[in-house]
């Protein structure tokens, strides 16, 4: 009785999980249920609910196969379209060129290529954004592995009477540098294969020909770190992969006591430069080198205070590197690096 | 990135939900849109998956009204909470001038809440603002899980994972429910014009 009442208590709380679409949860839940079930040999009508419970697990494991349209993000309707145009453009004056690049290329960014395509190529025709706005045609093709299209569309250009010989060299750089970027060798006036380009990686940095385009520039750069492949973005997967963070918590600083040298007994923050895992590097300025004196490498830090900005807590370290800095503004300064033990 | 009209005298201001997947960001826009008939000055757009989630953003435009002389113009905004829609969240992100965030209460989600919670600081750090600075307010929601005898942490345990230095307002919520909805965005949209008008002096 008393199984059957945890049993039943384990289902409803898969239940749960699952009507709110919290499918990881869910199954480990069901899992437990089967496990306790299979445990245990006197219980009633024990294939039955087993068997009810495997379908509930197939369903649930089932979903995730159907990738929307093969993994492309929807065409939205015009309507919203205009909305992300509108919403998605940060410049104040909403009707002027700034602001209208900046909402094609939010438009791109949510996937609707053909209208952010529309968008740009009118403000290609206007002299102060072309280049920016050619840029940024180039990168709408290449979003869609479209490396054809984008040398088309330069050639395009090239044939045309509207743009500038100085602009044009610009784009052509910067086209051949995208596919550089992309590990393709071609040459642009010749046919070129489609290769498949990482997509929108970044919009990359503008090389500063006309002052107001290299702004609009540096706004989408701004926006745009980290953007990262589209093709995923149209997918509704399994709950997995809401587990792909990171395992550990960005920490700003760290407070070491120290059990040695002269500083025994106090207590003193460092704040971290750089963190990559679970390996923290600290720069200790010159002028405040004695206060690590006591820490070579291999030192057990028995005692250190992680700060991240969601919590405190208590763990060990040790010193796994600890080197001066020979050259560049820097000269001078320890770099320590601590691993963290234990947290 | 508020829009102040001092000519017209308007303001337009941007608050954003935040959290991670599933934690209830878009059922609090709905009961918004549903129960402050009032105050919404415009149709709810939601940009979903097949699956019900939130792809791009939920948008919901609200008019406050006159407040000191000045009209007051909200707009609330939901991230996508899933966490492989990061670049989208980004952009959602940008120019916000207060947030929301709705924490998950279910004991299953608590790595999740503070994952995200960092997420957002590391995103607002990207555009050069901090998470201590920016109005902010914690909504701890699906508290009537409790009584279906579902494990939900306390929200003294909420509080000392997500609370414990930002020391922001934080309220219970059950969003299906609406209970607690209202004094969240309440209380976020006062502190967000708070500092509106530190910066603006609109209210002179
Ligand atoms: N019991 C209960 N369920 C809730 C509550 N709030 C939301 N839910 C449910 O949780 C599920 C997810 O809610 P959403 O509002 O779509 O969550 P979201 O934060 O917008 O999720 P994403 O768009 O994926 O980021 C739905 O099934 C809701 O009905 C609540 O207060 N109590
Ligand atoms: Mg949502």
């Amino acid at each position: 009785m008393h199984i059957k009442g945890k049993i039943k208590s384990i289902l409803q709380e898969a239940e749960i999980y699952r009507s709110q679409g919290l499918k990881a949860e869910a199954i480990q839940k069901y899992n437990a249920a089967l496990d306790l079930i299979s445990s245990n040999q006197q219980l009633k009508n024990k294939n039955r609910i087993q068997s009810a419970i495997k379908s509930k697990l197939n369903s649930l494991s089932g979903g995730k196969k159907t990738p929307e349209k093969n993994g492309s993000t929807p065409e939205l309707s015009e309507n919203v379209q205009d909305l992300i145009q509108n919403l998605f453009s940060f410049s104040e004056n909403k009707g002027d060129d700034k602001a209208i690049l900046e909402g094609a290329i939010s438009l791109a960014k949510f996937g609707q290529i053909d209208r952010a395509l529309e968008e740009l190529n009118k403000l290609v025709k206007k002299d102060k954004v072309r280049v920016i706005a050619a840029k940024n045609v180039i990168n709408c093709h290449l979003s869609v592995n479209s490396v054809d299209g984008a040398i088309a569309q330069y050639r395009e250009w090239q044939a045309s009477d509207f743009f500038p010989a100085k602009h044009l060299s610009t784009v052509r750089a910067y086209l051949e540098q995208c596919l550089k970027k992309k590990g393709i060798i071609a040459e642009i006036d010749e046919p070129a294969d489609t290769l498949e380009p990482e997509l929108f990686e970044d919009y990359p940095e503008d090389d500063g020909e006309d002052e107001y385009a290299e702004n609009a520039n540096e706004e989408v750069d701004n926006a745009d770190e980290g953007y990262e492949d589209n093709a995923d973005d149209g997918y509704e997967d399994d709950a997995d992969d809401d587990d792909q963070e990171g395992e550990f918590l960005e920490i700003d600083s760290i407070g070491i006591t120290f059990e040695e040298g002269p500083q025994k007994g106090t207590s003193v923050e460092f704040d971290v430069n750089f963190q990559s895992g679970n390996t923290l590097s600290l720069i200790i300025p010159d002028k405040e080198k004695a206060l690590v004196e006591s820490l070579d490498e291999g030192s057990n830090l028995n005692d250190i205070q992680f700060f991240s900005p969601i919590a405190i807590f208590k763990g060990t370290g040790v010193v796994s590197s600890r080197t001066m800095i020979k050259h560049g503004p820097k000269r001078g300064d320890i770099c320590l690096d601590i691993k963290i033990t234990n947290q | 990135m508020a829009i102040f009209n001092l000519k017209k005298r308007e303001i337009e201001c941007k608050v954003v939900f935040y959290g991670p997947g599933r934690g209830g960001k878009t059922t609090n826009l709905e009961y918004i849109f549903k129960s402050f008939k009032k105050q919404v000055a415009g149709e709810m757009v939601s940009i979903n998956t097949e699956g019900d989630r939130t792809l791009f953003f939920d948008f919901l435009p609200m008019g406050l009204g006159k407040i000191r002389g000045c009209d007051v113009r909200v707009q609330l905004y939901t991230v996508p909470g899933q966490v492989k829609y990061s670049s989208t969240r980004k952009l959602v992100l940008r120019g916000v001038d207060g947030i929301i965030f709705v924490a998950d209460s279910l004991e299953v989600r608590r790595e999740k809440n503070m994952l995200s919670l960092k997420d957002l600081q590391s995103n607002l750090k990207e555009y050069g603002k901090s998470i201590f600075k920016l109005p902010l307010v914690l909504q701890y929601n699906k508290r009537d899980l409790a009584d279906q005898g579902i494990p939900i942490m306390t929200t003294e345990q909420m509080a000392k994972d997500l609370n414990r230095q930002l020391k922001v307002p934080a309220f219970p919520a059950s969003a299906v429910k609406g209970e607690g909805v209202g004094v969240t965005l309440k209380e976020c949209v006062k502190l967000t014009l708070k500092k509106l008008q530190k910066e603006f002096q609109w209210a002179k």
